[in-house]
């Protein structure tokens, strides 16, 4: 346990020197980029992602991996719209009912990897292929629109100047934060993802914890699929697809080793930022698509390069 | 131990045989010698293949003919293996609207050779035997137009306008083409701010919101389609822009588009591909090649623009 606690800030030291970098990258070459606007205009596009790879984070602290989150979302956002449009139901049942859908989409991935044994990447690529297939069934593969004025709220409203999906998403982060770093579950999870005979030895019930973070997985991409819904203000069921891909990378830019145990929730908050000021900054300097995938490929294997010589001068 | 697993098996199969059965009630049973093709969909998830593969669906019902869809899902593989297993199993005829229209030319070739006819939906297939396609340029101008005609006549001919695009896609390149010489061509002080993909509902939102970073004074997009277009308004509506300076246009004419058209919102512009009626149109023309009955093979689909004058016709 303590030398984890001393390998943290090393980690952080060098995302913390990526974002830096880019922010200061981008406050020099546009002068639209630090802004107040702006920022609380990043903030707001990451919410989602940020919530997402809170869940994450705890599938992968346990060294499982999560890649139907796009799916749940996708499934999430046509749930919820239907719901609410075809099915005439108030906001606030739609969005609980829809919330328990996602987190048992969760509690099925969570059964098979944990009682079953079938391997995490297996289960939540069958559920990420099968969701996506129940969620063009549902809709018949058409965008369901028509939603209540006031569901706008959620996604597109504010609380003094900041958006109501940026202040969920730190209230995420926080619980998380909390969660992780001061329960005893939290505390089981890095303890999966380190040294699992051990956890199982000492008399915990591993198999209720690794089914639990895929609930919390699929849960939080429940809300980040409300959010996103709220903010098209359409029910589109191709929404979230290559989502996975965002939160895995948001979630590895932020230190957290894909082989489990290891990485803060802080660390976690700064990739989601790196990946949302990465997108921003290229479309205010107007770089191709092209380029930006370049771009993209190159910081994040530059973010994982600086994290493993880090790693590697403490070891 | 062995005899658990032979029993799980046993179990197994015989509740896979009894459900089984239950997917394939719903479907018609297929008579000797029916005419069968297959139609392979660039993407299902996107509502205007999902409108002309429904199109395509009641022609073939009403012909009598077995249709089966198959979603490519933009993906240029699915589409190889697909046009494999089609030329395997002999149908009569394949429709495809191509991902990767080099890849299919080769397999068209060799669907031909096997005695199929193709049949090219929207999306060029080069050497097919009959083709609906689109002029992408025509296309995107008409859209344009209209935009540029809103700069002139209400934000006085000068204005900054940006392009969603989809230039990942080489095939349409050509339509943000025209979208900006439509716009230049009304209003040719109207200044290009920004290009960038955006195709997708949450996508355009989100490009968009970047955009009026940049640019406070941002009036005018031109969008590649509907679905980049309605992201682009929810961005401009919950940024609070006056909705009579601007002026978002979109192609594909889906219903949810053609609904805020036609409540005068600041999505001014749409053009119709009439994706329902190129499906039936798309059935019919290849039915009657594999039936040898007199078609001409190659047709335009017609586009015209949709705004808020012409918009009651389309919305049904």
């Amino acid at each position: 346990m303590k030398i984890k606690t001393l390998e943290i800030p090393i980690k952080k030291f060098a995302i913390l020197g990526v974002l830096f970098i880019l922010i200061a990258f981008f406050t020099i070459v546009t002068d639209s980029f630090l802004t107040t606007g702006n920022i609380l205009n990043i903030a707001r596009q990451v919410s989602m992602l940020g919530i997402s790879a809170v869940g994450m984070t705890c599938v992968i602290l346990t060294s499982g991996i999560d890649i139907s989150v796009g799916s749940v979302m996708g499934v999430t956002n046509i749930v919820g719209a239907l719901l609410m449009t075809k099915y005439g139901m108030p906001i606030l049942p739609a969005v609980l009912i829809t919330l328990v859908v996602a987190a048992a989409v969760g509690l099925v991935n969570g059964i098979f990897v944990s009682y079953i044994g079938v391997p995490a990447l297996i289960t939540t690529l069958a559920m990420m292929t099968l969701l996506r297939g129940v969620t063009y069934v549902l809709c018949d593969g058409l965008p369901v629109w028509g939603l209540p004025d006031s569901f706008r709220t959620l996604g597109q409203g504010y609380i003094g100047i900041i958006p109501i999906p940026v202040i969920i998403m730190f209230l995420i982060f926080i619980i998380g934060w909390v969660f992780l770093n001061r329960t005893k579950t939290g505390r089981y999870i890095y303890g999966l993802g380190g040294n699992r005979e051990a956890v199982r030895l000492a008399g915990i019930r591993t198999k209720r914890v690794e089914a639990g973070v895929f609930v919390i997985s699929g849960f939080l991409t429940g809300i980040a699929g409300l959010i996103m819904l709220s903010r098209i203000n359409t029910g589109q069921p191709k929404i979230g697809t290559a989502f996975e891909m965002d939160v895995i990378t948001a979630v590895v830019l932020g230190g957290v080793s894909v082989m489990g145990g290891v990485g803060s929730i802080l660390g976690v908050l700064l990739g989601v930022f790196i990946t949302g000021i990465l997108s921003n900054g290229m479309i205010l300097l107007d770089i191709s698509e092209y380029y930006q995938q370049i771009i993209k490929g190159v910081v994040l294997l530059l973010a994982v390069t600086f994290d493993s010589l880090a790693k590697r001068k403490k070891d | 131990m062995k005899n658990k697993v032979l029993k799980n098996i046993v179990v197994l199969t015989a509740i896979l045989m009894l459900v089984l059965p239950l997917f394939a009630a719903g479907q018609q049973e297929s008579k000797v010698a029916q005419t069968r093709i297959t139609f392979m969909v660039h993407d299902l998830g996107n509502p205007f293949w999902a409108t002309q593969a429904k199109g395509a669906q009641d022609k073939a019902d009403e012909l009598g003919v077995k249709l089966t869809v198959i979603d490519l899902q933009v993906d240029a593989a699915k589409e190889i293996n697909t046009w494999e297993n089609l030329i395997t199993t002999k149908v009569d005829g394949i429709m495809i609207s191509c991902v990767d229209e080099k890849a299919s030319q080769a397999y068209c070739k060799k669907a031909q050779d096997a005695g199929i006819k193709v049949m090219a939906a929207v999306h060029p297939l080069p050497g097919a035997d009959g083709s609906m396609s689109n002029d992408e340029y025509l296309y995107g101008f008409l859209a344009g137009e209209v935009a540029g005609k809103f700069i002139t006549k209400e934000l006085g001919g000068v204005a900054k306008f940006a392009l969603l695009a989809a230039d990942c896609t080489p095939f349409v390149i050509p339509r943000t083409d025209g979208i900006r010489d439509g716009i230049l061509s009304q209003a040719p002080q109207a200044i290009l701010v920004a290009r960038q993909d955006a195709f997708q509902t949450d996508v355009g939102m989100k490009v968009t919101e970047s955009l009026l970073q940049a640019h406070p004074d941002l009036a005018v997009i031109g969008c590649l389609n509907d679905d980049g277009a309605l992201g682009a308004f929810e961005a401009m509506s919950a940024a609070g822009k006056n909705p009579s300076k601007v002026c978002i246009t979109g192609t594909d004419g889906i219903t949810q588009a053609l609904e805020k058209i036609k409540a005068g919102t600041m999505l001014r512009a749409s053009v119709s591909m009439a994706p329902y009626e190129s499906g039936m149109k798309e059935v019919e023309i290849l039915v009657k090649m594999i039936n040898g009955e007199n078609v001409e093979p190659h047709q335009k689909i017609p586009n015209e623009a949709i705004t808020v004058a012409n918009v009651d016709k389309y919305l049904k």
